[in-house]
């Protein structure tokens, strides 16, 4: 906004000139990989590299999907979504405790809220291994997919509190004089309202289901449960990194989360708008 | 009504549904390795046949594999078993021995396995020490499967060009010019290093320092109670030389503090540098991968600091445990004996690979070919220099200490004794 | 559904899932780890209580002073220059041009990527003796920097890092923001004469605090907890130069199996963690009236 007001020939060449620095710095590393991902294995590690493949090569996609990534990318769509779903249908209903009423506790709940976002997860894992464990959900994609939705509803509540504040609370009120309970203005006024807001916690929650891999090892172990960063990682073997299709299969772990990014991005901004703002 | 029946229907099918599997999980005995039945590399491969050959033989018994990322199967093998989810057996690398040998978590083999070995077996073994090695109170907590060492990698072509004849490199000194004649530079930028280190804190094997160390000490880098033994005249000497590679001779590149294994044998395969130190495990992929002649690899025994006799070879491998918690102990015991007896170790030779651990499938006339020189070197470098630290003492954190010593004399000026001190005291904060 | 009676703790109907979750696969884990935090485990093995001596031991340590610089070093480094990277972003693709769009994709590539990918490409490309580092050294005939051998260069890579992945967090929470605040207000403001900075100040940032804020505590608790960069980027050296406390925590923890030391650690991290927020939070407090959370 502030930039508009001028067009002159410099400022539109100076702009130009911080788009392009802007795409090198953050294409460059990704775009080494990318072109990196369809070199021969030979000439990968070659010296002095070569920023384009000489002759390019598929065998490395070929590889990892033979490796049996479309199942952990299976794994991982479901392992995302239910977490999604999970930390959205608990984060929206906690969002609404913590924005319409006043209640004893209200700032320990705020508190815990922080306490849980500052915790470092590494120190976690082994105490979740044994709970997790002892309640029978390892190597199970459901165990998974509540650990992860327990370090994410934090932020999802703080996100969702802020949208729904910025709502107007007569639409409840009319809403529950129409003979609507609480929950039900919540689930036919108040959510359909919040898509927005529900989509923008909704992608924070998905960057980090879909890309974790601490949590996934320590907990799933066998094939049919793998989500596709734990594929990832088998490639840097006991016999040295396997650079082609490590590269190929963070390649290919990346674009549906670019897509649903480029889908979403008109929603998330639209969430963030209305959310974080006024809170 | 209905609804009741409907429940006892639904009762019964979730008992059949359990029970069904279960039935089948009796013969099923499941292992955690890092290896792939399903992939294509000479060791995945071998494995593959080793479990089909035993499934043959033993029908009641089917061998469920499930693959892990390697670096994480001990301490999950361990962990698993602390809330009773264990597989039957687990591998464990020789690196993370010491988390098998201190958890108690693993069944005492000598019963199940070695006690059941005649004289004459016993005698064919090449590494007796392998099995010494991860006895613990007269327990034996694992088996090997495959040995490995970290051994030292050079160029014959690189060599002979140089003029330098690899026999003769005897001391670190001899390597330390070797390399320099090898080094190639342009400008005021380095094409190719003498040698390449990694001297990262990752968790890491053995350095240049810590071979010269342990070679100067008899092979011992531990006293009693897992002491390290680094803050005295030889750490100094040892010490001295891995720095002195980088600051005084100038043939190993500063950026080794960031080096780690992997980093230093991409280099190597890259052609930039000329000596590495790696697991002989990586000798296939190198030979394949270089971008020089493979041909040309070859292994140096290590120098020492006098000459007199080649450095240590620092042993490690994977090992098979069973389980403490395991409900088919004598299944798994029989396909563990299988894996590492004599008809597993042929084939872990052939396809796989790997040394034998046993004298007479090394004899077999199809091990006389050519392609299997390096093997034969390598279990003659062993035979030679074998040392195995002991595996409660988790050595690969102590060769960080060097490393950190190493670091702060180079780049902080410290004194070597001072460093050296402190990395001891870093060693007996952990035990 | 019955709509209970207003009860003050009726708002806990709605908090339940919630808290039973985050007391089951947090709290009950954070106070295990609390427990195993007075005993020592070794190996995976819990042992024999013994007080505070894990606490009294890491505190003590040659090394924890030296981590704790790291981390506040790095933190705030990190912290201010991806923030200010972020904001500047966001300023400058806050408008729905074609070119805005797909600039703001690009950005955000560097953060859906998986961080271990990101860092070791990164270490690649730092690496003299095997990235590019050397070729751009060459384009320019000067020798070429050891980035990865330099602790001031490693810590500088370090923070590059940080920037290069999460400056797109930091953008699109502040885009947000920004596109929040009414065009009118900065239309009517312009026609009453205040300059584009005057605009910034006065409108722009008072209305952008809640967004800063979220920014800031996010960006600083990742930051401070962040265990990819200094693992996969430069190993926590050269000379322990950019050994974070995070590093340690899964050094002592996953490398020396002493599970009691590092989970004393990891409670101390929180507590560093919590006191740090509830600092920012005093800060912003202190500049401009109360806004809540």
């Amino acid at each position: 906004m502030i930039f508009e007001s001028h067009s002159g020939l410099l400022r539109r060449l100076l702009r130009g000139l911080l788009s392009v620095i802007i795409v090198v710095a953050a294409l460059f590393p990704i775009f080494w990989g990318l072109m990196t991902s369809l070199k021969p294995t030979r000439d990968i590690v070659q010296f002095p590299p070569s920023l384009l493949p000489a002759t390019v090569t598929f065998e490395h996609y070929v590889t990892i999907f033979k490796a049996g990534a479309f199942g952990f990318l299976l794994n991982s769509l479901l392992v995302s979504a239910g977490t999604v779903v999970i930390c959205l249908g608990i984060g929206a209903l906690a969002a609404y405790g913590l924005a319409r009423f006043e209640f004893p506790g209200k700032r320990a709940v705020m508190v815990a809220i922080i306490a849980v976002m500052s915790i470092p997860v590494a120190s976690l894992l082994i105490p979740t291994y044994t709970l997790i464990a002892e309640i029978g959900l390892v190597n199970t994609h459901i165990g998974l997919i509540l650990v992860y939705s327990a370090y994410q509803l934090p932020i999802v509540i703080w996100i969702l509190a802020a949208y729904y504040q910025s709502l107007p609370i007569e639409l409840e009120w009319s809403a529950m004089m129409d003979g609507y309970s609480r929950l039900q203005a919540l689930w036919k006024v108040v959510l359909p309202l919040s898509r927005p807001g529900l989509i923008a916690a909704g992608l924070f929650v998905v960057v980090f289901a879909w890309n974790d891999f601490v949590v996934a090892v320590t907990l799933l172990s066998s094939e049919e449960t793998r989500t596709l960063p734990i594929g990832i990682y088998n490639f840097l073997g006991f016999y040295g990194r396997e650079w082609g299709p490590l590269l190929a299969a963070s390649m290919v772990s990346t674009i549906p989360l670019l897509v649903v990014f480029v889908i979403l991005q008109r929603y998330f901004m639209a969430g963030m708008t209305n959310g974080s703002v006024k809170g | 009504m209905r609804t009741k029946s409907k429940l006892r229907l639904a009762a019964l099918a979730m008992a059949g549904a359990l029970l069904a599997p279960m039935a089948a999980l009796a013969q099923t005995v499941t292992m955690w390795t890092f290896l792939n039945p399903a992939n294509e590399t000479p060791r995945d491969r071998a494995l593959k046949q080793i479990i089909d050959k035993f499934e043959a033989a033993n029908p009641s018994i089917k061998i469920k594999v499930e693959s892990q990322v390697w670096f994480t199967l001990a301490e999950k093998f361990v962990m698993a078993h602390r809330s009773r989810s264990a597989p039957d057996i687990g591998w464990v690398n020789g690196e993370n021995m010491g988390l098998l040998v201190n958890a108690g978590v693993a069944e005492d083999l000598g019963p199940l396995i070695t006690s059941k070995w005649t004289p004459a077996q016993r005698q064919d073994l090449v590494l007796p020490q392998a099995y010494e090695w991860v006895k613990t109170g007269g327990k034996q907590v694992a088996v090997p499967i495959m040995a490995l060492s970290i051994v030292l990698f050079y160029r014959k072509d690189l060599m002979r060009e140089a003029g330098i004849d690899p026999a003769g490199v005897k001391t670190w000194d001899d390597l330390a010019s070797a390399a320099a004649k090898m080094q190639r530079t342009n400008g005021p930028n380095v094409e190719r290093w003498g040698v390449g280190m990694h001297l990262s804190t990752d968790k890491t094997t053995m350095s240049f320092g810590a071979n010269a160390l342990a070679a100067a000490q008899d092979g011992k880098l531990f006293g009693d109670k897992c002491k390290a033994l680094l803050a005295n005249d030889n750490g100094v000497r040892a010490l001295n030389m891995q720095a002195d590679l980088i600051r005084k001779h100038k043939v190993a590149s500063q950026e080794s503090f960031a080096y780690t294994l992997d980093d230093v044998i991409e280099q190597f395969i890259a052609g930039k540098v000329a000596l590495a130190s790696s697991g002989n495990g990586r000798y296939g992929n190198v030979m394949e991968k270089a971008t020089w002649n493979g041909k040309e690899l070859g292994m140096l025994p290590w120098p020492s600091l006098d000459g007199k006799k080649p450095g240590p070879q620092i042993m490690s491998g994977w090992f098979a445990s069973i389980s403490k918690d395991s409900k088919q102990k004598e299944a798994a015991a029989k396909f563990v004996a299988y894996m590492t007896g004599p008809e597993g170790m042929e084939l872990w030779a052939e396809p796989g690979g790997q040394v034998p651990l046993f004298k007479s499938i090394f004899d077999k006339p199809v091990f006389k070919d050519a392609k299997y020189d390096p093997l034969r070197q390598l279990s003659q470098m062993w035979a030679d220099a074998e040392v195995w630290l002991p595996a409660e003492c988790n050595a690969a954190r102590t060769f960080v200490d060097l490393n950190t010593a190493t670091q702060r004399v180079v780049l902080g000026n410290v004194d070597p004794m001072a460093a050296l001190r402190e990395a001891e005291a870093a060693s007996a904060g952990r035990q | 559904m019955m709509d209970g009676q207003r009860t003050p703790f009726q708002a806990y109907r709605y908090l339940l899932p919630a808290l039973v979750l985050e007391v089951g696969f947090v709290f009950a884990p954070l106070a295990l780890s609390l427990y195993y935090s007075v005993h020592r485990v070794r190996y995976y093995q819990l042992g024999d209580f013994n007080g505070l001596q894990n606490y009294i031991d890491i505190l003590s340590h040659r090394l924890f002073l030296n981590s704790f610089l790291v981390t506040c070093s790095f933190s705030l480094m990190a912290l201010t220059l991806t923030f200010a990277t972020g904001f500047g972003l966001a300023l400058f693709l806050n408008r729905d041009t074609a070119g805005s769009i797909l600039l703001r994709t690009v950005v955000l590539l560097p953060y859906v990527i998986a961080m271990l990918v990101g860092s070791m490409l990164l270490k690649w490309i730092f690496s003299t003796d095997a990235g590019l580092v050397p070729l751009a050294a060459a384009w320019f005939d000067v020798a070429s920097p050891t980035v990865l051998a330099d602790p001031e260069y490693a810590m500088a890579a370090m923070v590059a890092n940080g920037i290069w992945r999460d400056s797109a967090f930091a953008m699109v929470m502040l885009l947000a923001g920004l596109r929040s605040i009414p065009p009118n207000l900065i239309q009517a403001a312009r026609i009453d004469g205040a300059g584009s900075y005057m605009i910034f100040r006065r409108i722009i940032l008072p209305l952008l605090r809640p967004a800063i804020l979220i920014t800031l505590i996010r960006l600083l608790l990742h930051f401070a907890n962040v265990l990819t960069f200094p693992l996969i980027l430069t190993g926590g050296g050269p000379n322990n130069a950019t050994d974070t406390l995070a590093l340690r925590i899964f050094r002592i923890g996953f490398e020396d199996f002493d599970l009691g030391k590092a989970n004393a650690m990891a409670i101390v991290l929180c507590l560093f963690n919590i006191a740090a927020v509830v600092l920012l939070l005093a800060v912003f407090r202190k500049t401009r009236g109360g806004q809540s959370l």
